[in-house]
C-alpha cells in the first residue's frame, strides 16, 4: 500500500476514534457520587512505576525533575547518568548510546521504547537519536533496565532497555514555550499547548533546532573539517481520552523533518552533503480496568522512517580511481506495524500475572544497501507471559517471551528473578535470564556496492551471505538494594557476568564476484556470527534527597570484559569497546530565593568504539546549571545558564574528529 | 398504600412493572419477617435511584418492616399520604424530595455529604437528622498523623464550596503538630496550578470533598501530577483512592449500617432522631501498589485504624 493511502486511513481512523470516545462519556454530577459510584482508576498498574525493590533486574529512574536540573539540550546526554552506560557523538549528528560498550554507531544490542513504541529500526538497529520524533520537554520519566528484559518489551531488549514514558496530557494545561541559544549556533525553539475538552486531555508540541555542528569549534580544519550541522523540525500530538470509569483511550501522533549535513573535509567519497529524513508515528492504545486487579492493553503503532541521501562524490584520484566519481547514496525507507495485547491479572495481593501477545511487520527498501528495489519484510510473532509471586518477604519474577520471526525462525527468552527483603530498607536480588538480539535487516541481506558513474568499475564493499543466527546472551546478576524513604538514601548495587554468543561482525573475507574490477579492496565485508564476548563487573548507584532542596546521584561502574574477537595488532577490539571504569556525580541545590543550580561530573575510562569510532582516552567533564524561576499568578518564567564540559578540557568520546570544547547555553521557559 | 407513578411516556411501563414488584416484594417480605417484632413501626426509605448500593444497604438495616421509593418514580403528594413512622432518605436527592412533600415527618437523611445536608437545611429552613457520608476532615489528618512520622506539611485547596473546613483543618492541624497550607481555586481552571504548587511545597495533600476541585474531569490531571511529582494524595472517598490516592478514612456500608441500626431501635423506643453528624464509625481504604510505587512503607490497615481510632479517643477526651 503507498504511504499516503496509509497515511489517509490512519486520520481517517483516529478522527472517527475521537468522534466516537468523544460523544460515550457520561458523567455523574451527584457529590454523593464522589463516595458511591465509581471513578476511573486512573493510577493502574501500567501507570505506576514498579519499585526499584522489586524489579527483576537493576533498574534506573530519571525523572523529569532530574532532567531539567541536569541542563542538557539533546535526550542522549542524560544517559550519561546511567552507571554502565556510554553516551559518545560520532558527530553532531550521530549520538551513540550504548550499555556495556560493543557498539558501533548504531547500538543493537538495547532496546528503546517511547510510550510502549519500539523505535529500533529496522534497518541498522538503535534509533535514531539525532531526529527522534520526540521533544525532551515531554519526557515524564525514563526507566533504564540494565539487563536483558525481552519478557517485558520484545525482541532485541538484549543488554538493556530504554523504556520513555511522555508525560500525561491531561498533565501539561497552558502555553508552555522554550527557547534555547548557545554555543555552535545553537538555537531551540520549543512551543507546547495542552488542553481540555470535556473528557479529552491533548497536548501538541512543536520543536525546532538547529545547530551548525563540531566543525567551527577547533582550529586545523584540514584535519578535522567535519560537516554536522543539522536542522530537525519536529510536531507531536498526544490525547488521553477518559471514555467512561473502565476505559480510556490514547492517540499519539508525531513526525520530524530534519537536514543534516554529513561528511568530511578531505574524504573523496564521503564528501560534504546533505541528508534529508522524514519520520513519522502513529500509535492507538485502548485501556480497559475493569477493576483494581484487572487490565487490558491492546495497542497499535506504526513507524516510517524515510532518509533521501543522494550525492555526488569528489574526483576519486585519491583512492587510485582517477577522473571517476561515485553517484553515492544512503536513501532507505523502514516502516513498522505493531499490534499487541496485553492483560495483567492480580489474583490476590501477593500474585500477579502478565501476558499477552503481539504481531509485527518489519518492512525495509533502500536499493543502495540491498542493490535491489525490493522491499524486504520481517514479520515477527511474540507471545509472552510473567508472574510475580509473594511468599512472606520473598518475591519470585519468573517469565518467559517466544518469538518467531522470519530471519531466525523462533526463539524462547526465559527469566527467573528472586527479590528477598531482608526489611523494609534491605533487599537482595538474583536473577538469571536468556535473551536473544535478532540480526537486523541490513545484517542478514545488506548488499553495499560502489559503482562509479560511468559503470567502469565496481566493489562490493559490504556483502553479507545471510544465514545468520540471533546472538544470545546470558545474564546473571546479584544485587543489593538499601531504601530507607525517611532519610532519603537510596543504594543500588550489582554484580553481573553476561555471557554473549553467536556476536555477528564484520568479517574482511567474502570474495566477491567478478564484477567487483576495483583494483585495491580484493575481499568484500561478510557479516557473520563470529565472536563471543563474556561482560562482568559491578555496577552502584546512589541517591540521596535528604530535603526537597538537595539531590545527590552518584554512579560507577568496573566492567571487564573478554572476547575472543582480536584485531591484527592484537588489540582485543570487542573486549576494548567497554571503559573499564566510569563514574559520574550530579549535586543538585535549590538556594532558596527563586534560584536554585546543578553540577554533573562525568570520568570515563578510554575505550575503543566498533565500526567508526576510534581509540578513545579517558576523559573527564563538568556541567554546570544555574536557574532563576519566577512565578507570577499562573505563569512562570524561567532563566537558565548551561555551560557543558565547564573546565574547558578539549576531548573526544567517539572519533578524534569530533572534539567537544567549553559550550554554553542560555534558555528561557515562559508558561503561562 | 398508595403509590403512584407519573411518567411522560408509555416506554417506562417495563420499569413501572419492575418497582411495583420490587415494592411489593420488600413490603411482603418486611411483613412477613417483623409481624410479631418491632410492633406496627414502618419505615420507608426514599432512595435517590437504584444504584445497587442502595438495595445493599437497605438489606443490612435488621430492621424488616419497610417499603421502598425511589424518587424518580413517585409525586411529591404520595408522601404526604403515606403511612409511615420514619422516612429514611438515601443520597440528597431524596432528602430534597421528601423536604419538599414531608414537613412535619421524622427524617433521617443518609448518603448526604455535609455540604449538601447545609444546602438543603439552609434552603428549607429547617434541621433534620443525618449521617454524613463524608468523614471529617480532621480524622483524615488523624489519620495522615497515624500513618506518618515524618510529613509535617500538608497542602490542601479549597474553594467556596469547602471554605467553611478551614477553622476544622487550622485547629485539627494545630493539635496534631502538622503544618497546613491552604490553596484557595480562584478560578475552576487553576485547579492544575494548584495542585502543581501545593505539590512543590508540601509532604502530601489532602483532598477534600469539593465537586470544584475534585471531579472526574480533574482526577486524571491531579493524580498524575501528585504522583509524578512523589507526594502521595490522601483521598477523602474509598473510590478516589481505588482510582489513585494514597488512602483514605471514609465511611462503609457496614459503617453506616451499624449506626443506622442503633438509631432505629432508639427511635422505636420512643427517643427522638439525633442532629446531623459524621458517621461515628469509620474504615480505612489503603492502595498498596501506589504506595508501592512510591516506595512508601505503610502500615497494615489494622494497625492504622487502631492508630486512629486511639487518637480519635484522646481528641474526644481533650
Amino acid at each position: 500500500m503507498n504511504f499516503v493511502l496509509q497515511k489517509k486511513y490512519l486520520i481517517q481512523l483516529i478522527l472517527a476514534c475521537f468522534c466516537f470516545i468523544h460523544t460515550s462519556f457520561i458523567l455523574a454530577s451527584s457529590l454523593e457520587d464522589d463516595f458511591t459510584g465509581d471513578m476511573p482508576i486512573i493510577l493502574s498498574a501500567t501507570r505506576l512505576a514498579q519499585p526499584q525493590n522489586e524489579a527483576p533486574v537493576a533498574t534506573t529512574i530519571i525523572d523529569r525533575k532530574m532532567i531539567e536540573a541536569m541542563g542538557v539540550t539533546e535526550i542522549p546526554e542524560i544517559f550519561r547518568m546511567v552507571p554502565g552506560f556510554q553516551v559518545a557523538f560520532s558527530d553532531g549528528t550521530i549520538p551513540v548510546v550504548t550499555y556495556h560498550g560493543l557498539s558501533d554507531e548504531y547500538a543493537r544490542r538495547m532496546q528503546i521504547l517511547i510510550d510502549g513504541r519500539s523505535v529500533y529500526t529496522p534497518m541498522f538497529g538503535g534509533p535514531e537519536w539525532a531526529d527522534l520524533p520526540l521533544a525532551i520537554e515531554d519526557i515524564e520519566r525514563i526507566e533504564v533496565i540494565r539487563g536483558p528484559n525481552a519478557v517485558t518489551y520484545g525482541a532485541n531488549s538484549f543488554q538493556a532497555v530504554i523504556n520513555i514514558i511522555t508525560r500525561s496530557a491531561a498533565e501539561e494545561y497552558g502555553h508552555t514555550a522554550k527557547f534555547i541559544k548557545g554555543s555552535k549556533d545553537t538555537n531551540h525553539t520549543f512551543y507546547r499547548y495542552g488542553f481540555q475538552h470535556e473528557n479529552i486531555n491533548t497536548r501538541i508540541s512543536f520543536r525546532h533546532q538547529d545547530d551548525h555542528g563540531t566543525k567551527l569549534d577547533f582550529g586545523d580544519p584540514a584535519k578535522k573539517f567535519i560537516g554536522d550541522s543539522k536542522m530537525v523540525n519536529m510536531f507531536t500530538l498526544r490525547s488521553d481520552i477518559q471514555i467512561d470509569n473502565k476505559n480510556s483511550f490514547e492517540v499519539h501522533l508525531g513526525g520530524t523533518d530534519s537536514w543534516m549535513e554529513k561528511g568530511t573535509g578531505d574524504h573523496s567519497y564521503r564528501n560534504f552533503h546533505k541528508k534529508h529524513s522524514q519520520r513519522h508515528y502513529q500509535l492507538l492504545r485502548w485501556r480497559n480496568i475493569s477493576s483494581t486487579n484487572s487490565e487490558t492493553t491492546i495497542q497499535f503503532f506504526h513507524n516510517f522512517n524515510k532518509t533521501d541521501d543522494t550525492w555526488l562524490s569528489k574526483d576519486l584520484t585519491p583512492i587510485g580511481l582517477a577522473g571517476k566519481y561515485l553517484l553515492r547514496s544512503e536513501d532507505t525507507i523502514d516502516q513498522r506495524i505493531d499490534l499487541e495485547g496485553q492483560h495483567i491479572v492480580n489474583f490476590n495481593k501477593n500474585n500477579r500475572l502478565v501476558f499477552g501477545a503481539s504481531i509485527r511487520k518489519d518492512s525495509v527498501e533502500s536499493y543502495p544497501f540491498f542493490t535491489t528495489n525490493k522491499k524486504f519484510n520481517n514479520y515477527i510473532y511474540r507471545v509472552f507471559g510473567n508472574s510475580e509471586n509473594k511468599f512472606g518477604n520473598l518475591l519470585i519474577n519468573t517469565g518467559m517471551m517466544i518469538e518467531n520471526n522470519s530471519i531466525t525462525d523462533t526463539d524462547i527468552s526465559p527469566r527467573i528473578a528472586l527479590n528477598y527483603h531482608v526489611n523494609k530498607k534491605h533487599t537482595l536480588r538474583t536473577s538469571i535470564s536468556r535473551a536473544y538480539r535478532n540480526p537486523v535487516v541490513f545484517e542478514e541481506f545488506g548488499d553495499h556496492r560502489y559503482v562509479t558513474t560511468d559503470g567502469s568499475t565496481t566493489n562490493f564493499n559490504i556483502w553479507a551471505s545471510g544465514g545468520l543466527r540471533p546472538e544470545s546472551i546470558l545474564s546473571k546478576e546479584i544485587g543489593y538494594i538499601f531504601q530507607d524513604t525517611e532519610n532519603g538514601l537510596f543504594l543500588d548495587a550489582k554484580l553481573f557476568r553476561d555471557s554473549i554468543k553467536n556476536i555477528i561482525t564484520f568479517a574482511d573475507d567474502r570474495v566477491p564476484p567478478a564484477e567487483d574490477n576495483y583494483p585495491i579492496d580484493l575481499l568484500a565485508e561478510d557479516i557473520k556470527n563470529l565472536n563471543w564476548a563474556k561482560v562482568e563487573g559491578i555496577e552502584t548507584q546512589v541517591k540521596y534527597t535528604p530535603d526537597k532542596k538537595n539531590y545527590l546521584i552518584a554512579n560507577y561502574a568496573y566492567i571487564n570484559a573478554q572476547s575472543d574477537n582480536v584485531s591484527l595488532d592484537d588489540e582485543n577490539y570487542l573486549s576494548r569497546s567497554v571503559p573499564k571504569h566510569s563514574f559520574s556525580l550530579f549535586l543538585s541545590h535549590n538556594f532558596g530565593n527563586n534560584f536554585s543550580s546543578s553540577l554533573s561530573y562525568f570520568k570515563v575510562n578510554g575505550m575503543s568504539y566498533l565500526g567508526s569510532g576510534g581509540p578513545v582516552k579517558n576523559y573527564n567533564r563538568v556541567d554546570m546549571r544555574l536557574a532563576y524561576d519566577k512565578r507570577r499568578g499562573n505563569s512562570n518564567i524561567k532563566t537558565e545558564l548551561f555551560v557543558h564540559n565547564m573546565l574547558g578540557h578539549q576531548y573526544y568520546d567517539y572519533e578524534e574528529a569530533a572534539e567537544h570544547v567549553r559550550q554554553i547555553f542560555v534558555k528561557f521557559t515562559l508558561k503561562f | 398504600m398508595v403509590v403512584v407513578f407519573k411518567h411522560k411516556t408509555g416506554f417506562i411501563y417495563p420499569r413501572i412493572i419492575r418497582y411495583a414488584a420490587m415494592i411489593s416484594l420488600y413490603v411482603l417480605s418486611g411483613l412477613f419477617f417483623t409481624a410479631h417484632a418491632d410492633n406496627d413501626f414502618i419505615i420507608t426509605y426514599v432512595i435517590s435511584d437504584d444504584r445497587e448500593i442502595y438495595n445493599e444497604f437497605i438489606h443490612k438495616i435488621n430492621h424488616k418492616k419497610y417499603s421502598v421509593l425511589n424518587v424518580e418514580h413517585f409525586s411529591s403528594k404520595t408522601l404526604e399520604t403515606l403511612n409511615t413512622d420514619l422516612f429514611i432518605t438515601i443520597g440528597a436527592k431524596a432528602t430534597r424530595k421528601v423536604m419538599e412533600s414531608s414537613k412535619n415527618k421524622n427524617l433521617l437523611a443518609l448518603f448526604i455529604t455535609k455540604t449538601n445536608y447545609l444546602d438543603i437545611s439552609k434552603k428549607f429552613n429547617r434541621k433534620f437528622s443525618a449521617i454524613f457520608i463524608d468523614q471529617p476532615v480532621s480524622r483524615q489528618l488523624r489519620l495522615i498523623k497515624s500513618a506518618f512520622k515524618e510529613k509535617t506539611h500538608i497542602g490542601v485547596a479549597v474553594s467556596n464550596q469547602s471554605r467553611m473546613h478551614i477553622p476544622e483543618l487550622v485547629e485539627s492541624g494545630n493539635h496534631l503538630g502538622l503544618r497546613i497550607h491552604i490553596e484557595t481555586l480562584p478560578d475552576p481552571d487553576s485547579i492544575h496550578h494548584i495542585i502543581r504548587k501545593l505539590a512543590d511545597n508540601n509532604d502530601l495533600i489532602l483532598a477534600m470533598q469539593d465537586s470544584n476541585l475534585y471531579n472526574k474531569y480533574t482526577i486524571q490531571n491531579i493524580l498524575m501530577t501528585t504522583y509524578h511529582a512523589n507526594i502521595p494524595l490522601i483521598g477523602y472517598s474509598r473510590p478516589y483512592v481505588q482510582a489513585g490516592a494514597l488512602m483514605s478514612v471514609y465511611t462503609s456500608i457496614d459503617n453506616l449500617a451499624l449506626q443506622t441500626n442503633e438509631l432505629i431501635k432508639q427511635v422505636i423506643k420512643g427517643m427522638n432522631l439525633p442532629s446531623p453528624d459524621y458517621c461515628k464509625y469509620y474504615s480505612i481504604e489503603l492502595n498498596h501498589q501506589v504506595a508501592n510505587s512510591l516506595a512508601i512503607n505503610l502500615d497494615d490497615k489494622s494497625v492504622l485504624l487502631k492508630r486512629l481510632i486511639n487518637l480519635e479517643d484522646r481528641y474526644q477526651h481533650e
